[in-house]
């Protein structure tokens, strides 16, 4: 298995894709940051839910690059047509796809540290620039950037399990985009209490955003846990059972 | 069938959907033989190796290798090298991080030392370092090949090696093989451009529609006088519709 584990990390290190994905999640990072922290009212950024928000963007989009990061460490195999080598140099599927899993899930963890590192640092510096008094704690701080970990990690392993599931690279990126983006933000509201548990609003609990309104954060990363160790196994039995075309 | 059967394909059938792509295909191969694998396009050729290289589940019937399912060996990589398309490869990784990544997968050992011996065998060695995406057809043809040779497999499996090949590529993908059989390895092979076979090959299995057709010897044939265009043309002939 580590074999495996080194095989993947050799992967994911010798083209450009995780690395463009790390500078475009940055990029957007400081993008949303600036915008929010300069866009927005001073009256309303002094209000802690909404400073919680607006630092949690980092958590947000560090979740949704390391979902499409998962979701290409298998799809680009499919697309490229490596997995017919890879399947004969590890005729054992689960191995493949547990290597994924975990090199994915530490790069996604990456990911979600960095961009939750960097949206509370430029958040600070922004609502500090414009006056206002932050209202977070040291506490609030910890939470934004380790639960923005967890949730990218976790996040990296149902990317994982969604693309083993589809294959098409196009289907599946497309669908996680959408999925975060547009369909949780629009069905949200009409999900009421349910929509707490939708996967993307769990990793916003994992950060301690919308206390209250969402679960406790602890909760939001056992629940978005199970969506990870649900999407992987569906993936896993994807990948042992159907034919390598 | 003998135990030392290196391939054995039994009562191998494979279905898509409502599409037979074998039908009942038995043959086994010894140790030490080159064999050509015969057939028109669509006849199920790449499904067999497919089958047989564990990518493909039967829908009945079995084909092993070394005895096993592939899945079932003990460091396949150090069994069989198979080599199924052209262009199996990230464009945006080196060669050389291809095959390593490939090396350190297989688990069986296979350091960089051998992946550098693999990329000089097939004179790749100076290119090793450039992304895929600027390799010529003939160049990702004998990069596939590398990554098959890494584990120095006693069986070596192509589908299709010389398709797309120019002169120049098909002359040195012969030697190559010819010196790789000479070492007594075993090899399939497997073609429909027969020009490329019947220089190589001892040994022809030829499938039609899912089936077997015929499995000769070259040197029976010419025995009969027979050539082996014309024994293939016979064996795959369409009623004149």
């Amino acid at each position: 298995m580590i074999a495996q584990l080194r095989a993947e990390l050799l992967k994911q290190r010798s083209t450009r894709t995780d690395l463009g994905l790390f500078a475009a999640l940055l990029g957007l990072v400081l993008l949303a940051l600036i915008l929010h922290g300069f866009g927005l009212r001073a009256e309303e950024l002094a209000r802690r839910n909404n400073q919680l928000m607006i630092l949690g963007r980092g958590e947000f989009l560090a979740a949704l690059f390391a979902a499409l990061l998962g979701a290409t460490s298998i799809t680009a195999e499919i697309r490229h047509g490596t997995i017919r080598p890879t399947c004969l140099a590890t005729p054992r599927r689960g191995r493949v796809l547990a290597a994924k899993v975990g090199v994915s899930g530490v790069i996604g963890a990456g990911l979600g540290l960095a961009a939750s590192g960097l949206a509370a640092a430029a958040g600070t510096v922004a609502l500090n620039s414009r006056g206002i008094h932050i209202q977070l704690d040291r506490g609030d701080y910890l939470l934004l950037i380790a639960g923005g970990g967890s949730a990218a990690a976790l996040w990296a392993a149902v990317g994982v399990g969604i693309g083993a599931v589809v294959r098409n690279q196009v289907a599946a990126l497309v669908g996680i985009a959408a999925w975060l983006l547009f369909f949780e933000g629009l069905l949200g509201g009409d999900l009421g209490d349910a929509g707490r548990f939708a996967p993307g609003a769990l990793g916003m609990a994992a950060s301690g955003q919308e206390p209250g309104t969402l679960v406790a954060p602890g909760v939001g990363v056992a629940l978005l846990a199970v969506y990870a160790i649900v999407a992987v196994a569906a993936g896993c039995l994807a990948t042992t059972r159907r034919d390598v075309a | 069938m003998g135990d030392d059967a290196v391939i054995a394909v039994e009562g191998l059938t494979k279905r898509f959907g409502a599409v037979v792509a074998v039908e009942d295909l038995s043959f086994s191969l010894q140790r030490a033989t080159v064999t050509g694998f015969l057939g028109p396009n669509g006849a199920g050729k790449t499904t067999t190796l497919r089958a047989l290289l564990g990518l493909v589940e039967p829908t009945a019937g079995e084909a092993l290798v070394f005895g096993r399912r592939y899945r079932d060996l003990q460091r396949p990589a150090r069994r069989v090298g198979a080599v199924l398309e052209s262009n199996d490869f990230h464009p945006g990784r080196t060669g050389r991080n291809h095959l390593r990544a490939l090396a350190l997968g297989a688990d069986a050992d296979i350091g960089r030392d051998r992946v550098e011996e693999v990329l000089d065998l097939v004179n790749l060695i100076r290119d090793g370092g450039r992304r895929v995406r600027t390799y010529s057809l003939g160049m990702r043809r004998r990069l596939g090949l590398a990554g098959a040779l890494l584990g120095d497999p006693e069986l070596l499996v192509l589908d299709e090696p010389a398709n797309g090949l120019d002169p120049a590529g098909v002359h040195w993908l012969r030697t190559f093989l010819r010196g790789y059989a000479d070492a007594g390895r075993t090899v399939l092979v497997s073609s429909h451009v027969l020009a490329e076979i019947a220089q190589l090959v001892e040994q022809v299995v030829i499938i039609d529609r899912g089936r077997l057709a015929a499995f000769v010897r070259l040197d029976e044939l010419s025995d009969r006088g027979a050539t082996l265009e014309e024994a293939y043309l016979e064996l795959t002939a369409r009623p004149a519709s």
